[in-house]
């Protein structure tokens, strides 16, 4: 119960932020966008003509299920990796700002446990993802369904995709401030997480970018723990490509993404517990 | 909780930062429902023993038992008030966001939230006007008031107040001590770290004084202050001084600086010499006016404790 208090108190205070809001501003702005400027020729199921802001972008007549597939699976690319990194520039500030001078002593004065008050912001920070995937990966379903009548869990796979990847950061992210409370520093660990984790996906030919012999030894050890993160959006696409919410087989992905996810808060909440504020 | 229990026991209690030791040594008893004033110079280790008090800084060795439990236990921490010595509110949200949230990690009920909310800031005489606005906006005094109004929720058992009056006006501080005054009658415990003896003189019945991370004194207030010596002021006479100081009375130049003639001293703390020397100046017609025990100022009493002429 205390934990949700906090996820929620973290939540509400993040959604009172005017730099917060303005991403949901402007996921809500490019929505109406979009909506006013696609044009799609629906006829008996099939998308004969697309037009974007009068411009032509599709003519191949095709099932609109299938084109709309076909649309999310290219759009999970730049939805996963943005707002990831949207993610991480925006949450930036949220821990840093409970761990600061006279805020954190009267924090941690009230009846919360340090580990209660980590998990919290974690898992508040995950609302305010999921509210912000909601808001934009929802209301691009909203708007394709009132063009083509159309349901399709396509979207979720980069909704899916996306809040995975950012679970692995943010618990990277706050370690970084329990160590050091600085904004810069959490964003840049998670920026540069999520680049070598993207890089290293694919371990073979990442380690083979290095020299033969200990270095590159040194590297695959280094690599090992990191989320494969390209993968990630690999999976989502092909989710999306064949209509689905999430392919199988990726269960040791997800499984370890929330593996790493998991060791970040736990260490957090572990070097929060014994410091002094 | 009865009188007699102590709301806060220390004992001692160190605090090492590498090879700072912040806090040497303290055992410290706080009697329940006083209003205790933690004094002493900058860099004593105030700061650091309030929050160990509160579980925020971890001991490097020694023993805290607040409210009869841990600091850190959250049954204990439901039952405590505190202000931080700088406390930063979220900017983003307004006094009532912030108070509600508090309270809602205090466990309180929407219920208790809606009645004590308005009260509480109305207490602190915050403006309403400012109820609603973002925190951000807030001046340094604004900022305090709402901290108090958060120490306040939940009626708690005891409060630690962290310099409760900076940057709060005189017409302010006159007006929070009275806030903390009803906040002891109701049988609160409060303890304020403070540098204003002022305030500390005028609020506290218990103070004690912190040096280089030890007690050099530690009691209740009138105790503390007292000079061992007794101020008697006669009805004027003739020859006063004389008769008086026949009867073992000094002219005391400190009051007759203050415009109050016929005032004397007697030395000493024994109330049988006082009652025989009172005798003796009734006996030869001498008329008393007022007898009251002389007490030394909080700053005096803090320079004689750091020159080491009283306490341990």
């Amino acid at each position: 119960m205390t934990v949700l208090n906090v996820a929620l108190d973290v939540m509400r205070e993040a959604l009172a932020r005017r730099f917060i809001l303005a991403i949901f501003i402007a996921i809500g702005i490019g929505l109406l966008t979009l909506s006013l400027a696609l044009d799609l020729d629906v006829v008996q199921g099939t998308l004969a003509a697309s037009r974007l802001f009068g411009q032509q972008v599709h003519a191949a007549i095709v099932p609109v299920d299938v084109a709309l597939r076909q649309l999310f699976g290219g759009l999970v690319y730049p939805f996963f990796y943005a707002g990831v990194m949207l993610g991480v520039v925006a949450s930036s500030q949220i821990a840093v700002g409970l761990l600061a001078p006279g805020r954190v002593e009267f924090l941690l004065s009230l009846p919360v446990r340090r580990g209660e008050l980590v998990v919290g912001t974690y898992l508040g920070v995950l609302l305010i993802a999921l509210l912000a995937t909601a808001a934009s990966v929802g209301g691009l379903s909203l708007v394709l369904f009132y063009k083509t009548r159309i349901v399709t869990a396509a979207p979720l796979a980069a909704a899916i995709a996306g809040l995975l990847g950012f679970a692995a950061v943010y618990g990277a992210m706050l370690l970084a401030t329990a160590l050091v409370r600085s904004s810069s520093l959490a964003s840049a660990a998670g920026l540069g997480l999520f680049a070598l984790g993207a890089a290293a996906s694919d371990r073979a030919t990442f380690v083979s970018l290095f020299d033969v012999g200990w270095v590159r030894r040194l590297v695959e050890i280094a690599v090992a723990p990191l989320p494969r993160f390209h993968l990630l959006a690999e999976a989502g696409a092909r989710a999306a490509e064949a209509g689905q919410a999430w392919p199988g087989g990726t269960g040791p992905l997800i499984g370890a993404t929330l593996a790493f996810a998991l060791a970040g808060v736990t260490a957090a909440a572990f070097v929060i517990g014994r410091k002094d504020y | 909780m009865t009188t007699n229990q102590a709301a806060i026991e220390v004992t001692g209690l160190r605090k090492r930062y590498g090879r700072v030791q912040a806090v040497a040594g303290v055992d410290l008893q706080v009697p329940a429902g006083s209003i205790f004033g933690l004094i002493g110079p900058n860099g004593a280790g105030k700061t650091t023993l309030v929050k160990m008090l509160l579980g925020v800084v971890w001991p490097s060795q020694g023993e805290v038992r607040v409210l009869g439990g841990r600091p850190s236990s959250p049954a204990v921490r439901r039952r405590i008030g505190y202000l931080p010595e700088r406390l930063r509110l979220p900017a983003a949200l307004t006094a009532v966001a912030f108070l509600r949230s508090v309270g809602r990690l205090k466990g309180l009920s929407r219920r208790d939230l809606d009645d004590q909310v308005p009260r509480l800031l109305a207490q602190i005489g915050l403006e309403q006007s400012a109820w609603t606005r973002r925190t951000g906006t807030y001046s340094k005094g604004m900022v305090q008031r709402t901290g108090l109004a958060a120490a306040l929720l939940g009626a708690p058992d005891l409060m630690i107040l962290d310099e409760p009056t900076d940057g709060i006006d005189p017409l302010g501080r006159a007006h929070v001590r009275e806030l903390l005054r009803a906040a002891g009658q109701r049988g609160a415990t409060i303890f304020i770290n403070s540098h204003l003896l002022s305030e500390t003189e005028k609020l506290c019945d218990h103070v004690a004084i912190l040096d280089r991370g030890r007690v050099r004194l530690s009691g209740p207030l009138d105790v503390v202050r007292a000079e061992h010596a007794f101020r008697v002021r006669f009805v004027a006479a003739p020859d006063l001084d004389a008769r008086a100081l026949a009867c073992g009375f000094v002219a005391d130049d400190e009051a007759r600086g203050r415009g109050q003639s016929e005032t004397f001293s007697f030395a000493g703390s024994d109330a049988a010499d006082l009652s025989a020397a009172l005798r003796r100046a009734l006996a030869d017609g001498l008329v008393v006016r007022e007898v009251v025990p002389k007490l030394k100022d909080l700053e005096t009493v803090l320079e004689e404790s750091l020159n080491g002429e009283v306490g341990p």
